[in-house]
């Protein structure tokens, strides 16, 4: 797989070429997403972050105030991802929901496989080899847009 | 809108007690480091959030990477929990600490 397969063509424009197995890839993994993100499991805690450490109080208000709003952010960005998902091309809109997804995506995968800094990829006889398999395609993925996207 | 030709009123000078002026800005957040999160993420999303340069995104960026925080903004309560809130939009793991 080569950075080409994204690449920024215009403006607004940002060419996609993937697989069909890695789009359908990608679909399941954004529901996988979603289920966390809506379920609030355990899991998903790593994408609502505690903002005071030192004060459950206020962790409390600022919790209140933001958790809806968080979790509607989340699930926007996840539908847009979603229909975006099977387009050839997509805009700079699609381009950052695509970001946020995987990056949610990357949140929750690896959470789960718990990643390490500089994790290498296990052994094939690993259980969780293919977990890694995908974390880093979605890592790739991540990051070839975040490159195109600044070009 | 064009700039006043009136003379301005004489304002007198104020002066704050000097805790005051210490507290001004006493709430800020911080970015901590998390295996996940790209690199070049974290310095797009500082540039992007707060209009930091390259240099000064990607010099916070290593802060959090090599000792594991960073302070990224700071103000008011107000301003820091928006703060705070815009980069979990993004999955960044920020905090807020009152000074």
């Amino acid at each position: 797989m080569s950075a080409r397969e994204i690449e920024k063509v215009g403006d607004d424009r940002f060419k996609i070429e993937l697989a069909d197995q890695v789009r359908q890839l990608l679909l399941d993994l954004k529901e996988m997403t979603l289920t966390h993100v809506v379920s609030e499991s355990p899991i998903a805690k790593r994408i609502f972050p505690t903002a005071y450490n030192n004060s459950p109080e206020m962790e409390l208000d600022f919790e209140k105030l933001t958790r809806e709003p968080l979790m509607n952010h989340h699930q926007e960005n996840l539908s847009l991802f979603e229909r975006s998902l099977f387009k050839n091309e997509i805009n700079q809109e699609e381009v950052l929901a695509w970001i946020s997804a995987l990056n949610n995506m990357r949140l929750i995968l690896g959470t789960a496989l718990d990643i390490q800094e500089d994790q290498e990829i296990p052994k094939e006889t690993d259980p969780n080899y293919e977990g890694y398999l995908v974390y880093d395609l979605i890592t790739y993925l991540q990051g070839a847009l975040i490159e195109e996207i600044q070009r | 809108m064009s700039p006043s030709t009136q003379s301005s009123p004489v304002i007198e000078e104020i002066s704050f007690p000097s805790e005051f002026l210490e507290n001004e800005n006493p709430w800020k957040v911080i970015v901590w480091n998390d295996p996940i999160n790209l690199m070049s993420y974290v310095t797009w999303v500082l540039q992007k959030l707060f209009g930091y340069s390259r240099e000064k995104a990607d010099k916070l960026m290593m802060e959090v990477h090599t000792t594991g925080k960073a302070v990224v903004s700071s103000g008011d309560r107000e301003k820091a929990e928006l703060d705070a809130y815009r980069l979990h939009e993004y999955g960044l793991w920020a905090t807020i600490e009152q000074d």
